[in-house]
């Protein structure tokens, strides 16, 4: 045991005589290691904030079809849906985009009826539209930083109206710990909505309350609606419905595939990494060979110089995955994901307003610890192993 | 050299430790309760599932409520669904 212990010390020395070695090889490490873990901590902290979300929401969000594609519904809709059995509550709800200032920035607009808004809210600064004053606006705190717009700003009229623009007051500000969606958020009522896209009594979906255990029903019966437009002399709209099962269900899928594509940059990583990370081991380097061949000289077997090598890249390991896992956490948490928050999180800018939400796992570490370790002690025990049956004489010629 | 190594051996010791503790500490326990989250999605009725903050490369990666599908599934590209940046490993 103890000789097996003295062993294992030189492999700890050997990191510590070969500096420039140990160092390339931890450099390597951390460069592949940090964006995976970085990334994977990303994805799940999205996760949790995506189930708020769904929670948050309605029991149903029921929407128009025409051609197999989206399309605004008439506000009339709603009497149809509300004639449902099991139905407590429909609001209808505008969703849109518009672009914004001399950078044209993509700003989401959501309308909702002034009438069902809470008295006051926490999660906005200045306060929210008011039920019958035109063109009060609350915007996203990134959004807001972006324009340089505060509480109590004027917007000159930004968009076009058949019946003549307006000029829009921001009168509220979501505060930047919200979840990351109030980033480039324009939250108005549904008047304002439709004056700002210049459509009359269309909404883009209708947020459908159920008494509990009537959500399945009424879905099915909200789907047999042959049309939600019946006025309209272009056709019929059909619905399309979305529960928040159906949002759950594809929550897993949507974290594979944002993982999924994390993966793929994660091997292309290891596609460069691998024969870095294999010359730094040792791969072609004459020092291990002329170390291994004097260790041998002086009595060492192949196994113990094996057993050293294997040493040598387990504290290389630790100390990458460790440092990784470190910096992933700083760079999160201290810096707010400055300069990868745009690699992430599309649309945001490289230093966000909002917090970015991550949630570091063990698994990704883990799994990239065994991974590293794996290339570079294939890298160090093959040169060792090459080195060590070598004729001593021959290796140190 | 002696120093030295007993430096390496603690940062051996002491980097991972720090690392499994940050590791285990985020993940032990259920979420922290969100209010101010849950007050947001309620007030804007449920907004948002994806990582995209605006609907320029793909209003369904920002909430599929607003489009069930990216819109850059069709392009010409054969094979394209695995190069869209959204969603390439679909």
């Amino acid at each position: 045991m103890n000789k097996f212990l003295a062993i294992a010390h030189t492999g700890l020395t050997a990191v510590w005589l070969h500096p420039l070695r140990s160092a390339a090889t931890l450099l390597c490490l951390v460069a592949l290691l940090l964006p995976y873990v970085a990334g994977a901590a990303v994805a799940r902290g999205l996760l949790d904030q995506a189930d708020v979300a769904i929670g948050g929401g309605a029991d149903l969000h029921v929407a128009g079809q025409r051609f197999g594609r989206p399309a605004p519904v008439p506000r009339s809709a709603a009497q149809a849906l509300r004639a449902i059995p099991g139905v407590t509550e429909v609001v209808p709800r505008i969703v849109g985009e518009v672009a914004l200032g001399k950078e044209n920035i993509d700003v989401v607009v959501v309308g909702l009826p002034a009438g069902r808004l809470p008295a006051s809210t926490r999660c906005v600064e200045g306060e929210l539209f008011q039920p019958g004053v035109p063109n009060q606006l609350v915007l996203g705190a990134e959004l807001a930083h972006r324009l340089r717009l505060d509480v109590g700003s004027v917007l000159p009229p930004f968009y076009r109206n058949r019946a003549g623009e307006r000029v829009s007051t921001v009168v509220g500000l979501f505060r930047s710990d919200l979840p990351i969606w109030e980033a480039n958020l324009m939250f108005c009522s549904l008047e304002t909505a439709e004056a700002i896209f210049d459509q009359r009594e269309l909404v883009t979906g209708f947020l459908v309350e159920c008494e509990p255990g009537f959500r399945e029903a009424v879905k099915g019966s909200v789907l047999r609606l042959s049309d939600l437009a019946e006025d309209d002399a272009h056709g019929p709209v059909t619905p399309a419905v979305m529960s928040q099962e159906d949002l759950r269900s594809r929550l897993p899928q949507s974290l594979r595939h944002m993982e999924g594509l994390f993966d793929l940059h994660f091997v292309l990583a290891f596609a460069v990494g691998i024969p870095l990370l294999m010359v730094t081991s040792g791969l072609g380097l004459s020092e291990r060979r002329s170390e291994a061949a004097l260790l041998k000289a002086t009595g060492w077997m192949t196994d113990e110089l094996l057993l050293r090598g294997m040493v040598e890249s387990l504290v290389l390991c630790l100390l990458g995955a460790s440092v990784a896992v470190l910096l992933a956490w700083g760079w999160l948490d201290l810096l707010n994901g400055i300069g990868v928050a745009g690699i992430f999180l599309p649309g945001a800018e490289g230093s966000p307003t909002f917090r970015v939400p991550f949630q570091l796992a063990p698994v990704p570490a883990l799994l990239g610890f065994i991974i590293s370790f794996t290339l570079v002690a294939t890298g160090t025990l093959y040169s060792t192993w090459r080195a060590a049956t070598t004729p001593p004489a021959l290796a140190l010629r | 050299m002696r120093i030295r190594l007993s430096l390496l051996l603690v940062s051996v010791i002491v980097l991972p430790a720090l690392a499994a503790a940050l590791l285990l500490g985020a993940t032990s326990g259920p979420p922290a309760p969100r209010p101010d989250h849950e007050a947001f999605q309620r007030l804007v009725g449920g907004l948002g599932l994806g990582p995209a903050v605006d609907f320029s490369r793909c209003a369904s990666e920002f909430d599929p409520r607003v489009a069930a599908a990216c819109a850059w599934r069709h392009d010409p590209v054969p094979c394209g669904d695995f190069f869209c940046p959204s969603h390439a490993s679909r």
